[in-house]
């Protein structure tokens, strides 16, 4: 009974019926009558002293149950990785759109016209705009308490100032490298930060029952992680909170943090038995809760006058915001991979997560990889262009190939990628070697540009996934995780696998969609583009326990040793004579005798995976193994610019990964290609513009604008498969890498196009045609 | 305000009273209960909301439109028929939502609903079935996790599927149906619209009445963006209720043929005119330049105007084509106000209490037209700049008349007289589009603000001189001497 794998076909997502016909309930619908309502009073000052509020009339007005602020909370902290972050500002605002103050009302409406009611004072404070102004002598503290804030201990905070993580590489001797390296390249790379705008906005609703437990429905990517958070902040055991996860409208890193739940919890446990509603505007989306981190870079690079590089000395700043939250593991895990997907023997490199007076930053795809590979890949393009060097050429040539180390000192093992393949696959999908520059009969200039990424994803050296495998009367298999659906259809990936591994028809495996923390195994967070890795090593695991119960039962009716049978097509089975065997109905619930007599009991099988041989950083030089498995590729662009007046869109865009295995081509597919577009409208288009005192003048989806339909170019996804030993089938993650090199491959191709080089995001026409007319004179 | 309308949800008829003012987007959601319609951004950006709306149009036929339910005010259902997802999927899924499943083109889905009733509503309405439409008809829709390609290809398996259907309404909706695109019995009930119970009011006043308890409400484009929660005691009339409000005549005034143009004239009835298109012939390829399908279909001519931003589009192509406006005073008095003249300084009105404005009057001689934006997208954004002319060739060659306006470097909209002057008498050439484009460098006070720096506006002021220029005579190949 041989049977074709399953593997590398693309069924039918088992969710896009739901999905299209609009039958899905995401989180915030499935309010439920006699929920309470919140409405949030933001800041308008990036930084200001809080002065009286006054929410009497507000809680006058009909409808209102409550109002509240930081005065209410007086000492809770809240944050991932570190607790900086009250749930309502205390004392002082630190960025525009910091939640000052909550009315409560029995319907939205009511909650709304008594926020109008609150009056609040505030005497503004200087406002730091980038890392760079928050690291000089005598700017302002941010966080006085630094020091005393929770924090995990890979975290190096440093009290006294705007520093609130600091990772350090120190890997072979980078200053005398570049000493005595013939070629040596600096410069300065920036850009602000922005936001994630998934299509649903933030939600959370939760209810403190009368019997003491709070339960949450949120739009999160992190059901567990929101529970041990809630506990720490709210001082109640795990035990008394379930955090409930519907599926997601998109993450993208920006629901991975704690977010809305805290302020919601607080207040549902001030109305206990009500639901509480705490849902966000699209513009409190984009500028109260938290968006993705700004940068200003710093990069030298030595090498040789063949182009070998010798050392790299950079300084990554990253702009936080004003609380660093999920930022400074953001920051740490630039470190872990700052060099880029290149040997680099000797590299000199400090990350810092600094706080300024932005909004906050929290993970978004590709987690400090963006801005590292930006970093690197422009300072690759400085290198080449002083070489004389074609930037492909010059990257072919440095690739990471297994037996290299890391920046971390971590050898890169044979599981590895093949990055050369990857870029060969982007030189013939851009015809690179047909020329990279010409001038179209029009006038406009159409150029290409080349990056490479790779990203380990950054996690607790713990992470964990777990799944258990039950049956149903008629044979067929659910699988349970505690995986969020967030449109990266992770569970159609898992799906694939189970039915693979149990030999049976995929109309037969189902996976469990909604991730609840009292009915769903434990699983660290959808994020780090490790749902189908870890999730997929338990899922594995649970098949091959629920294979060793089945054939314990069959072994009994079937008389035989229980290592002579085989599962497989719906059945148990002699291995060696296939005709004898049972439908797999027949055992999974227990064997019942022609006599009645019955064995066995329902299946279940148990998978748990977790991360293998991973170690924390040494803080002076970064020594360690924190990446447990790296993917590696490369993306190009081609550019069309108007030189006239920087008009300026890609017209192709090409990415090549090495995913290890296939295991669901479609959806790879998809994952990669929607990562491209976001990194086109990252590169080209997206970032919050502030006024003189950081206000954010931009957020709203009027002013912040997203790649629209018609705008895409033309799509180029390439698989290459060097199979990742310890992966479920020698797969690895691949959900956010597509965005990684996309700012560098596109500004190197409009620097080509534009003939100056460009070192700061976004490229918009406006920024492109000033740089040109700037370098003109 | 609370009041009883008449409307229809999907199959359902509701003789039902509503807040006058409260989101259609709201209603459907909390009070009929239809979770499918998704809110992204309750400012009509992003199309999650989008549902499909039938009422009559102006010379009484019926019309399906994709809008968006953000911005669309519960009274101005009276006598209207709203389609969600809900409606579309009652039979199961349909060859719309099996395309965008086949190509996997719904990732979190969240967008998808959205994507799906526009190209339904593209499937009921579209002139033309074939994938450049298609890509116009769901311009108004965002997506995050496809980077399109795979709508891309939804959309143009659909178009290969429905490339036959015929032009009426009621045949196609009958075709439709019998392939699935429409539940039967739904599409039976599209081709007539409900009654409606209330009496229509025609006039738009200015948005910042007096009385701000009494606004009218055109499309509810900006209004509800600039009011997302208006208080419940508001009392809104909807110009467009009335479907003459939307009629565009000619008319004759001594001797002169002339065009009005209704207080609730929407940018789709505007662009889709034949009259209008006989005027300024060709006019109607700026359509896609302006806002995106939904709000197109719904944003008015006349709240354009009384919005009062520098750079609205409708206003400088209304600027160029010598629009004038006809207010109408309280105890029945009128004037006609010259366009440019009506902005007095930025979003002041030169409308006296108690007027209101009933329509607009173009010129009726035809013109050759041309209208140029820059945005920092290339389309559907607001613009940094923008630009419309107008002009009438003489026999010889010359240009007759000229009407030239620009917007985004001022206050308010303006009428380039400096510019007008230069081009009448004149033989386009290279020469004359480079003294034009000098003109427009100069003309207003173009600040700094996020839409764009004000150097780089004038820069682009110069360019879209050229532009026009160069789309005006293109028998003159002006670009190769201008863009060398």
């Amino acid at each position: 009974m041989t049977r074709t794998s399953q593997l590398g076909s693309s069924p039918e997502r088992s969710d896009a019926p739901a999905k299209t016909s609009g039958a899905l309930r995401y989180t915030d619908d499935r309010v439920r009558p006699g929920t309470l309502h919140a409405a949030v009073l933001y800041s308008p000052h990036a930084h200001a002293d809080i002065g009286r509020i006054d929410c009497a009339a507000a809680l006058a007005f009909p409808g209102v149950r409550g109002a509240f602020t930081g005065a209410d909370w007086p000492d809770v902290l809240i944050g991932l990785y570190m607790g900086d972050k009250p749930p309502l500002a205390r004392g002082r605002v630190r960025y525009y759109g910091e939640p000052v103050a909550v009315v409560v009302a029995d319907d939205e409406a009511a909650a709304l016209e008594a926020l109008r009611l609150i009056r609040a004072d505030f005497t503004p404070l200087p406002a730091l705009g980038s890392p760079r102004e928050a690291l000089a002598p005598g700017a302002p503290i941010l966080h006085p308490d630094l020091g005393s804030y929770r924090r995990i201990a890979a975290i190096l905070p440093e009290p006294g100032s705007n520093v609130a993580n600091r990772s350090r590489i120190r890997k072979g001797d980078a200053d005398a490298a570049l000493a005595s390296s013939p070629v040596v390249v600096e410069g300065e790379f920036s850009f602000p930060p922005g936001d994630h705008a998934a299509m649903e906005p933030r939600v959370a609703i939760a209810e403190f029952g009368l019997d003491g437990r709070l339960t949450v429905g949120s739009s999160t990517q992190s059901p567990f992680g929101v529970r041990t958070l809630l506990s720490k902040a709210l001082g109640l055991p795990e035990r008394d909170i379930e955090v409930i996860a519907a599926p997601v409208g998109g993450g993208f890193g920006g629901k991975a943090g704690i977010q809305l739940e805290p302020l919601a919890c607080l207040l549902a446990m001030r109305f206990p038995g009500r639901p509480v509603r705490l849902a966000n505007t699209r513009e409190a989306d984009m500028v109260s809760s938290p968006g993705r981190p700004g940068l200003q870079s710093r990069v030298r690079v030595g090498a040789t006058r063949e182009g070998m590089i010798q050392a790299m000395d950079m300084e990554l700043l990253f702009d936080s915001g004003a609380y660093a939250d999920y930022a400074v593991n953001v920051s740490r895990a630039a470190a872990v991979a700052c060099t880029g997907p290149y040997n680099v023997p000797n590299v000199k490199a400090d990350t810092l997560c600094v706080y300024t007076n932005h909004p906050f930053a929290t993970a978004f795809r590709g987690f400090g990889h963006i801005e590292l590979s930006y970093a690197t890949e422009r300072a690759l393009d400085l290198l080449a262009a002083r070489l004389g060097m074609d930037p492909l050429e010059l990257r072919l040539k440095n690739a990471a190939r297994p037996g290299h180390t890391t920046p971390t000192g971590a050898t890169l093992d044979p599981n590895t990628g093949d990055l050369p393949a990857c870029i060969a696959r982007v030189r013939e999908r851009l015809d690179w070697d047909a020329g990279r520059r010409a001038v179209l009969p029009d006038g406009r200039i159409r150029a290409k540009g080349i990056a490479c990424f790779w990203k380990a994803p950054a996690i607790p050296t713990f992470t964990d996934a777990a799944a258990t495998l039950s049956f149903a009367e008629d044979g067929s298999a659910v699988l349970a995780t505690g995986v969020v659906e967030l449109g990266q259809g992770s569970f159609d990936g898992l799906r694939l696998i189970v039915a693979e591994a149990l030999g049976m028809d995929l109309a037969m495996v189902r996976v469990l969609r909604d991730a609840d923390t009292d009915r769903s195994p434990h699983d660290w967070t959808t994020a780090a583009s490790r749902s189908l890795f870890m999730a997929g090593r338990a899922a594995l695991e649970a098949v091959a326990d629920a294979v060793a119960q089945i054939k314990r039962v069959a072994s009994a009716p079937l008389r035989c040793p229980e290592e002579d049978l085989e599962v497989s097509g719906g059945r148990v089975f002699l291995r060696d004579d296939p005709e004898q065997g049972l439908p797999l109905s027949t055992v999974v619930l227990g064997y019942v005798y022609p006599n009645g007599n019955a064995i066995g009991g329902p299946v279940i099988g148990r998978g748990r995976y977790i991360a293998r041989g991973l170690s924390g950083m040494d803080p002076d030089t970064g020594e360690g193994r924190p990446g447990l498995e790296w993917t590696m590729g490369a993306e190009g662009v081609e550019v069309e610019l108007d030189p006239r007046d920087g008009g300026f869109r890609v017209t192709k865009a090409a990415c090549a990964m090495d995913v290890g295995r296939l295991i669901h081509p479609a959806l790879a597919r998809g994952q990669v290609v929607g990562a491209m577009g976001m990194g086109i409208g990252y590169a080209t288009r997206e970032a919050f513009v502030f006024d003189s005192r950081q206000g954010v003048q931009n957020g709203s989806l009027r002013d912040y604008k997203l790649l629209r339909y018609g705008e895409e170019p033309e799509y180029f996804a390439d698989f290459v498969e060097t199979p990742q030993g310890d992966g479920p089938y020698g797969a690895r993650g691949l959900g956010e890498q597509g965005i990684i090199g996309m700012p560098g491959a596109i500004a190197q191709a409009a620097s080509l196009a534009a003939g100056v080089e460009l070192n700061e995001l976004p490229l918009t026409p406006e920024h492109l045609w000033r740089a040109m007319r700037e370098a003109r004179s | 305000m609370k009041r009883v309308i008449r409307f229809r949800l999907n199959t359902r008829l509701y003789e039902e009273e509503v807040q006058d003012e409260a989101l259609a987007l709201d209603w459907i959601r909390s009070t009929a209960g239809l979770k499918g319609t998704k809110e992204g951004c309750r400012e009509g950006d992003c199309g999650a909301c989008l549902v499909l709306m039938g009422g009559r149009a102006a010379d009484g036929s019926t019309e399906w439109k994709g809008v968006t339910s953000c911005t669309l005010g519960m009274g101005d259902l009276d006598g209207r028929h709203i389609i969600t997802i809900e409606g579309l999927a009652a039979d199961g899924l349909t060859p719309v939502m099996e395309a965008m499943l086949d190509e996997g083109a719904s990732q979190c889905g969240f967008c998808s609903p959205g994507f799906i009733l526009a190209l339904t509503g593209f499937l009921v309405s579209g002139v033309s079935i074939d994938p450049v439409a298609a890509m116009a008809a769901v311009e108004g829709n965002l997506c995050r996790c496809t980077g399109y390609g795979s709508i891309r290809r939804a959309a143009a398996t659909l178009c290969a599927d429905f490339a036959d259907l015929p032009a009426g309404l009621a045949p196609r909706l009958a075709l439709l149906a019998s392939r699935k695109v429409l539940p039967p019995e739904l599409a039976a009930l599209m081709a007539s619209p409900p009654e409606a119970l209330g009496v229509a009011e025609a006039a738009f006043a200015s948005i910042h009445p007096a009385d701000p308890a009494r606004v009218t409400i055109g499309g509810g484009t900006d209004y509800y963006v600039r009011n997302p929660d208006p208080e419940p005691d508001t009392a809104p009339r909807f110009s467009d209720q009335a479907p003459e409000a939307r009629a565009i005549r000619k008319a004759l005034v001594s001797g002169q043929a002339i065009l009005e143009l209704g207080a609730a004239v929407n940018t789709d009835d505007f662009f889709s005119s034949l009259l209008v298109r006989a005027m300024a012939p060709g006019i109607e390829r700026f359509a896609s330049d302006i806002a995106s399908p939904p709000i197109r279909a719904r944003a008015t001519l006349t709240g354009n105007i009384a919005n009062a931003s520098p750079i609205a589009d409708m206003t400088a192509i209304l600027i160029a084509l010598g629009a004038r406006l006809v207010l109408e005073g309280d105890p029945g008095g009128e004037r006609l106000v010259e366009l440019p003249d009506f902005f007095l300084g930025y979003k002041k009105l030169d409308l006296h209490a108690g007027e209101r404005i009933r329509g607009i009057v173009l010129p009726g001689e035809p013109v050759m037209f041309n209208f140029e934006k820059a945005a920092k997208r290339a389309r559907l954004d607001i613009a940094t700049v923008n630009s419309a002319i107008a002009v009438r060739m003489a026999a010889d060659g010359s240009i007759a008349a000229a009407r030239y306006a620009v917007g985004g470097v001022a206050p308010v909209p303006l009428r380039l007289k400096e510019a007008e002057a230069l081009l009448i008498g004149k033989k386009p050439s290279a020469a004359l589009a480079r003294q034009l484009g000098a003109l427009a460098y100069e003309a207003g006070s173009p600040i700094s603000d996020v839409r764009g720096a004000s150097r780089y506006r004038r820069r682009l002021m110069e360019r879209l001189a050229w532009a026009h220029c160069i789309r005006l005579w293109p028998e003159l190949r002006l670009e190769e001497e201008l863009l060398a």
